[in-house]
């Protein structure tokens, strides 16, 4: 018997795909989409130094400037729980003296204006280290660059009786730090 | 004749949500520093207009008034005199003085706690204070000490002191 084999030829046939500039497009796009946040900046009233408090209602005023994106409010406080204005001195051991003297009428912070005009939404507060509204959120426009809002401080002394001591030692005077809050009321 | 594949490449769309941040601010706050002091010192004296009493001979009587002190600052202290050079009540008309006028034989006492004094017409030292204080009462005690030749008056005269009261801060 004769065996035969067949030879199996195995062809590989490679196939080539070739882009075609001439044929096919490509085409991507990028969306982008966006929007501004809502801000607020507030630059508080200046620094009071040198008040020179009498028996009697004693009042200073000053401009808080508000500028918002949006619907806006304020709060305000002071450094002091009771709101009350403190012996301080800013020697080498300063701050609040310990036992010091204090003025027994916490100290008043109003809102009279905003913007030249009064009404709604402003308001006299009794300070004490908690936020208290100032300005209402929503009162007044949302948008504003700068908006000019009136400030009163208010300190009575006791027309009455007299609690209050004159502070004598060199360098000590009558403190207190009061703290407004601008935010975006949404 | 080469064969060519043909492949279309679907468009890929792709999105980009770019947030625009950098000065976003839900909040802002700012301080004010507030500083001052209380100007002028302020001191006050309030006493009863006047003291009527009636003595009773051979003893010594007593009576006691308020003296209110208001003061805004610190050390303070009260003083005291008569008008009478010896600290003796002398006879008095209604109006005025008489002429060689009558006295009682020992000066009025004045005191504030242990502090006694037999007043004449010059300042002393009745009371004293280390805090500011408000309208705040000082029992004030007179004391008269009379003898069996001090006699009454039946004319309406009486016997007068006059006994004034002054105060300050640093006084």
């Amino acid at each position: 018997m004769k065996l035969q084999f067949g030879v199996a030829v195995l062809t590989v046939m490679a196939f080539q795909i070739s882009f075609c500039a001439a044929d096919t497009t490509s085409t991507v796009q990028t969306e982008i989409i966006g929007n501004i946040g809502d801000e607020i900046d507030l630059v508080p009233p200046s620094n009071i130094g040198d008040w020179n408090l009498v028996q009697s209602t004693n009042v200073k005023d000053g401009t808080l400037h508000v500028t918002s994106s949006y619907y806006w409010g304020v709060n305000v406080r002071s450094d002091q729980p009771d709101g009350c204005m403190r012996e301080y001195s800013d020697d080498a051991d300063g701050g609040y003296i310990t036992g010091g003297n204090y003025l027994h009428i916490p100290l008043h912070v109003t809102c009279t204006n905003f913007n030249g005009l009064g009404g709604h939404g402003l308001y006299e507060v009794q300070l004490t280290d908690q936020d208290k509204t100032l300005i209402a959120p929503g009162a007044w426009d949302s948008v504003i660059s700068n908006a000019p809002c009136g400030i009163e401080f208010k300190q009575e002394v006791d027309e009455i009786g007299w609690h209050d001591a004159r502070i004598t030692t060199p360098g000590h005077r009558y403190h207190i730090v009061v703290t407004f809050t601008g935010y975006i009321a949404y | 004749m080469r064969k060519t594949a043909k492949l279309d490449i679907i468009a890929v769309l792709f999105v980009y949500v770019i947030v625009l941040a950098g000065f976003c601010s839900a909040s802002s706050a700012g301080d004010t520093v507030i500083e001052g002091n209380i100007v002028g010192d302020i001191f006050q004296l309030t006493v009863p207009q006047s003291l009527v009493w009636t003595a009773e001979s051979g003893q010594t009587s007593s009576e006691e008034m308020d003296l209110e002190v208001t003061s805004n600052n610190y050390p303070w202290s009260v003083r005291v005199k008569s008008d009478s050079p010896d600290g003796k009540a002398r006879e008095f008309d209604g109006i005025n003085y008489v002429a060689n006028p009558i006295t009682l034989k020992s000066p009025l006492h004045v005191s504030y706690g242990l502090n006694d004094l037999s007043l004449n017409d010059s300042y002393q030292n009745i009371i004293s204070g280390n805090e500011a204080v408000s309208g705040i009462a000082y029992k004030i005690r007179f004391a008269q000490q009379t003898s069996a030749s001090d006699l009454g008056f039946s004319s309406g005269h009486v016997y007068r002191i006059l006994v004034t009261f002054t105060g300050g801060i640093r006084f």
